[in-house]
C-alpha cells in the first residue's frame, strides 16, 4: 500500500514538473525564445555543424538544438519539459538511498527546478532575474514579441499589440507598428497617432546591430526596395555567421525576385538542413525558375517593385526610389503600401511639393482613394493653401 | 554455442566484406554526357593536386551509381556517398595518376534494377607541378558588416585547411590584401583595418614569420612586391561601394582618388613620381615585372564620381623602375588603352606572358558579371599583337595570382553562382595555350555548396606559412 502510494507521488510529483516546466518554457518561448530562434537554429548537417564547431563551440551548438523547437513555442516548451522531468525523475532515481523524507523528495525537484533555469538563461541569454520578469525593459521585451508578428506578417497583432493609446517613443517599436499599418493600408491614418519627429520613426537607418539589420530589412521588403531588403538581410546574416534562418529566407526570396536562382539553391540547401523549414523550402524550390516564380504571387509583386532604370539605392534619396516603385506596381497592394509610405515620408521630412505633386499623381486612384489618408488629407490642404 | 556464435561472426563478415566491395558494371550506353558537379570534365590538373572529388548533377534518378576511375591498367570503382558524390581517396588517385597521364572516368547508375552507363570523360595529368600550398582570405562576399573572417591556407596535396591569421586575435576587425614575396611563404605582408590598423610585414626569410608594423603606418592597398624584396608597391585609394537598384552586379566598388606609391622596406622612405600620383588620373593596381625592372599599373583619366563611375575606363600602363637609383623612367608606355578598363596586370615569373583582367567599366571587375581574363605575350616582336582572351576561364574571372614555375594560373571566379568566388586553377603552356580550368578540389562535393564564404585573393605560394603567434599577438596589444 505504501508502496502504491509512494508510486502515486512520484508520477503526479512528475506531471507536477512536465506542467509546471512546460507553461513556463512556453511562456518564455512565446515572449522570448520565439524571437532567439530567428537568429539561430540548429542544422542536421556535419559540415554545418562542424563549421559551427569552430566559430561558436560546442554551447552554441547545444543551445541551437533546444532552440529549434521554439520555432513552434508549444513543441519547444514539451521537449524542456520532457528533458527536465526526465532529469527529475533520474535525480529521484539516484537520491532513493537519501533517509531523510523531506529531502528525498526535495532535492530532485530542487536541482531540476536550477537545471531549468540554467536552460532557461543559456537559451533566451538573459540573466537569472530578467528569465523571472525582473529587471526586464518592457520595451525590449515588446519589440521581440513584435519582432516575430512581423517575421509572420501578422499585421493585426503588431497593431493590436501596441494600440492600448500608450504614446510609443522607442524608435523600433514605432518602425515595426508603422510597417504594420502601411500594410493594412492604414499609415496615412495613423502615422501621428504616436509621437513622431522625422523619418526616423518609419526606418531607423543606423545598423547599430545585426537585429535592427534585419529590421530594415523587413521594413525594405515592405516598402518593395528589393534591392535595400537583400541588402540588409545580408549584412545581418553575416553578422550572424550565416546560422538564421529568418534571414536565409528572406535571402532566398530576394534573389529569387532577382532571378538568381543559383544563389537562392544555396540558401535553401542550407535552411533544408533545419527541421522546421524543410516544408518552406520544399515550395521555395519549385519556384527557382522564371515560369514557376512568375505565378507565385508574392514573388511576382515583388518583382514588379524592382526598378527599370538601374541606379544606385537612395542616390537620388528613397523617396524617388519609392516613387518609382509604386508607379511601377500601380494597381497592386504594394503600391497602396508604398505610397503610404511615402507619403508619410515626405510629411515628416517637410518635403510639401513633393507630397503635393504624389498625392496629385494617385488621389482617387484605387491605390489611394479618396477621401485622402486623414494626415495625407491634413497636410494637403494645408500645402495647398500655402 | 560457441561455434553457433563463431558462424554469425564469418557470415557478418563476410556480408560487411562483399557488399563494400564495388565492381564494374556491364552496363547499356546511355549515350548521354554525365553532368557532374563541380565540372571535372576534359579539364587538366596538376600531378601534385588532391583528388577532384564530384557528384551527378543529374542523375536520372538512379537508385545507386558508382564511378569507375581508369588509367593504363588500373581500374578504381568508387560509390557514391549522397551529396557528398564520388570521393576517390588520395591514395587511390595518386595510384591512378602513376599509371597514365590520363584518367578515364565512366558513371554507372542503377535504374530498375538495370545498370546505365554514361559516356566517359577524361582528367589530364600534367607533369607540371603546382605550388603545394594557396593562400586566400575567406570572407562574405561584399557589404559592410563582417563576422568572422581570416587569411587561410591550404595544403593543396591534401585538403588540409588552416588559419594563418584570424580576426579573433585582431579584436574582430578587417584585414585583407596579403601578399607574397615571388610565392615565398617566408615574406608577407597582410593589413589590418578598424583596430591595430596598418600594414604587417615580414622579410627576414625565418620561419615562423615574425611581423612588424610599417612605419610610418599606411593604409595602403593592392601590394606587389619587389621582387629583391627590398620595395612593395601599392595603391593608395579612397574607396567607396554603392548598391544597384537592379543590376546584376548588386555593388559598385569606385576609386574617389588612387595613386601608387612604393615603399622601401629598409628605409621606410615613400617613392613615387608625378606618372604615378597624377590629379588628373586614377592610378590604381600596381605589379611588378619579374626582373624588377618594369612596374605595370592601370590608369584612367579621373572623373566625377559616383556620377560618371560607368565612364572609368583603366588602360594598362607600365613605367620602368631603376633599383639602385630608386628612380622611375620619365616616359610611360600603354599596352592598352581601347574603351573596357583594365585590372589586376600578373607577369608570369617566367617573364613570358601577361595576364589582367578586362571588364566594360571601372576598377572593381570582381563584381562584374562581364569581366574575363586576357593574355599578352611579352616575347612576341609584334609591337601591336592583339591581346588573347583566354575563352576557357569564363565570365566573371577577376583576381588571380601565377604558380612559381609560370605553367599554372588560380584565379577566382563568380561563375558557379554568381556571387561566391571559387578559387579556379588552370594550365598554361610555354607558348600561351590554356587547358579547361577546373575547381580547386574538395574533400566532397558538396563542400562549396556549404561555404557560405567567398575565395578572396587565392595566392599561390611554395610552402607552408607559419607564424609567431606569440610574436604577433605581443604586437597586436
Amino acid at each position: 500500500m505504501k508502496e502504491k502510494k509512494n508510486w502515486i507521488i512520484r508520477v503526479v510529483t512528475a506531471l507536477v514538473c512536465f506542467c509546471t516546466s512546460g507553461v513556463a518554457f512556453w511562456l518564455l518561448g512565446i515572449r522570448v525564445l520565439q524571437y532567439k530562434e530567428c537568429w539561430s537554429t540548429f542544422y542536421y548537417n556535419s559540415k554545418i555543424a562542424n563549421e559551427i564547431l569552430s566559430i561558436e563551440g560546442l554551447p552554441y551548438l547545444v543551445r541551437t538544438f533546444f532552440l529549434q523547437f521554439f520555432a513552434n513555442p508549444i513543441h519547444g516548451a514539451i521537449v524542456i519539459a520532457s528533458l527536465l522531468t526526465c532529469i527529475m525523475i533520474a535525480l529521484t532515481i539516484t537520491t532513493k538511498k537519501v533517509k531523510n523524507i523531506w529531502m528525498k523528495n526535495a532535492l530532485p525537484l530542487f536541482f531540476t527546478f536550477i537545471i531549468g533555469t540554467l536552460i532557461a538563461t543559456s537559451l533566451s541569454g538573459m540573466g537569472l532575474l530578467q528569465v523571472f520578469g525582473f529587471h526586464v525593459d518592457p520595451q525590449n521585451m515588446q519589440f521581440m514579441r513584435l519582432s516575430v508578428m512581423t517575421r509572420h506578417q501578422d499585421w493585426d497583432a503588431i497593431i493590436s499589440e501596441t494600440g492600448d493609446n500608450t504614446p510609443i517613443s522607442n524608435l523600433l517599436i514605432q518602425n515595426t507598428l508603422n510597417t504594420a499599418l502601411a500594410e493594412k493600408g492604414i499609415l496615412g491614418d495613423k502615422i501621428f497617432d504616436q509621437p513622431c519627429e522625422d523619418i526616423r520613426s518609419i526606418y531607423v537607418d543606423v545598423i547599430k546591430t545585426p537585429e535592427i539589420a534585419a529590421m530594415l530589412s523587413d521594413i525594405y521588403y515592405s516598402m518593395g526596395h528589393i534591392a535595400q531588403a537583400q541588402r540588409y538581410a545580408f549584412e545581418a546574416n553575416e553578422k550572424m555567421n550565416n546560422l538564421s534562418p529568418r534571414l536565409l529566407q528572406r535571402l532566398v526570396q530576394t534573389n529569387i525576385i532577382y532571378g538568381q536562382y543559383d544563389v537562392a539553391k544555396k540558401y535553401l540547401k542550407w535552411l533544408d538542413n533545419a527541421y522546421y523549414y524543410h516544408d518552406w523550402c520544399e515550395h521555395y524550390y519549385t519556384l527557382l525558375s522564371d515560369n514557376t516564380s512568375n505565378a507565385d504571387p508574392e514573388i511576382s509583386m515583388k518583382r514588379k517593385c524592382l526598378i527599370e532604370d538601374n541606379r544606385f539605392s537612395g542616390i537620388r534619396g528613397l523617396d524617388d526610389d519609392l516613387l518609382h516603385i509604386a508607379r511601377a506596381t500601380k494597381g497592386t497592394t504594394q503600391c497602396r503600401t508604398t505610397l503610404h509610405y511615402l507619403g508619410s515620408l515626405y510629411i515628416l521630412a517637410g518635403y510639401e511639393q513633393q507630397f503635393v505633386s504624389m498625392i496629385d499623381e494617385f488621389k482617387g486612384t484605387p491605390d489611394l482613394p479618396q477621401p485622402l489618408p486623414h494626415y495625407f488629407e491634413e497636410y494637403y490642404k494645408r500645402a495647398k493653401t500655402e | 554455442m560457441r561455434k553457433f556464435l563463431v558462424y554469425i561472426f564469418v557470415i557478418a563478415v563476410n556480408i560487411l566484406v562483399f557488399s563494400c566491395t564495388l565492381s564494374e558494371q556491364e552496363a547499356e550506353q546511355l549515350h548521354k554526357k554525365a553532368v557532374i558537379s563541380p565540372d571535372y570534365t576534359e579539364v587538366t590538373m596538376p600531378c601534385n593536386i588532391a583528388a577532384p572529388t564530384f557528384a551527378l548533377a543529374d542523375s536520372l534518378m538512379l537508385d545507386e551509381a558508382q564511378a569507375v576511375f581508369q588509367a593504363g591498367s588500373k581500374t578504381i570503382v568508387v560509390g557514391e556517398q549522397g551529396e557528398e558524390g564520388f570521393c576517390i581517396g588520395i591514395d587511390d588517385w595518386q595510384s591512378l595518376i602513376k599509371e597514365a597521364n590520363t584518367v578515364a572516368i565512366r558513371i554507372q547508375g542503377k535504374q530498375n534494377s538495370k545498370w546505365v552507363e554514361y559516356d566517359a570523360f577524361n582528367i589530364y595529368i600534367s607533369q607540371d607541378s603546382i605550388d603545394p600550398y594557396l593562400a586566400y582570405r575567406l570572407i562574405e562576399p561584399g557589404y559592410e558588416q563582417w563576422g568572422k573572417m581570416g587569411i587561410y591556407q591550404r595544403n593543396l596535396e591534401t585538403y588540409e585547411e588552416e588559419a594563418i591569421i584570424t580576426n579573433s586575435q585582431t579584436n574582430g576587425g578587417c584585414m585583407n590584401c596579403h601578399s607574397f614575396c615571388q610565392q615565398n611563404p617566408e615574406k608577407m605582408l597582410f593589413h589590418l583595418r578598424v583596430d591595430f590598423g596598418g600594414t604587417y610585414i615580414s622579410n627576414s626569410e625565418k620561419s615562423p614569420l615574425t611581423f612588424s608594423h610599417l612605419t610610418p603606418s599606411p593604409s595602403f592597398v593592392y601590394p606587389s612586391w619587389h621582387p629583391s624584396g627590398k620595395y612593395v608597391a601599392f595603391s593608395n585609394n579612397n574607396t567607396k561601394q554603392l548598391f544597384h537598384t537592379t543590376d546584376v552586379n548588386r555593388i559598385e566598388v569606385f576609386d574617389f582618388s588612387s595613386d601608387i606609391i612604393v615603399y622601401d622596406v629598409e628605409t621606410g622612405d615613400i617613392l613615387s613620381c608625378p606618372q604615378l600620383h597624377s590629379r588628373s588620373a586614377f592610378e590604381t593596381f600596381p605589379s611588378w615585372s619579374p626582373d624588377g625592372k618594369t612596374l605595370y599599373f592601370c590608369s584612367a583619366d579621373s572623373v566625377q564620381m559616383p556620377d560618371e563611375y560607368e565612364k572609368v575606363k583603366y588602360a594598362l600602363c607600365s613605367i620602368d623602375f631603376e633599383a639602385s637609383t630608386r628612380t622611375f623612367s620619365e616616359t610611360v608606355d600603354t599596352l592598352y588603352n581601347e574603351g573596357r578598363s583594365v585590372s589586376f596586370p600578373r607577369v608570369s615569373p617566367d617573364g613570358k606572358h601577361l595576364i589582367y583582367t578586362l571588364a566594360d567599366y571601372g576598377t572593381f571587375s570582381i563584381w562584374h558579371k562581364d569581366a574575363a581574363l586576357y593574355m599578352i605575350d611579352l616575347q612576341s616582336s609584334e609591337a601591336s599583337q592583339p591581346h588573347k582572351l583566354m575563352k576557357e576561364t569564363g565570365k566573371r574571372a577577376s583576381y588571380h595570382s601565377w604558380s612559381s614555375n609560370s605553367r599554372w594560373l588560380i584565379y577566382s571566379s563568380r561563375r558557379d553562382d554568381g556571387l561566391y568566388t571559387r578559387p579556379y586553377i588552370i594550365h598554361i603552356d610555354e607558348q600561351g595555350n590554356c587547358d579547361k580550368p577546373f575547381t580547386l578540389p574538395q574533400k566532397d562535393a558538396s563542400f562549396y555548396t556549404y561555404r557560405t564564404k567567398s575565395f578572396n585573393v587565392p595566392e599561390l605560394i611554395k610552402g607552408k606559412v607559419s607564424i609567431n603567434k606569440e610574436a604577433l599577438s605581443s604586437l597586436l596589444k
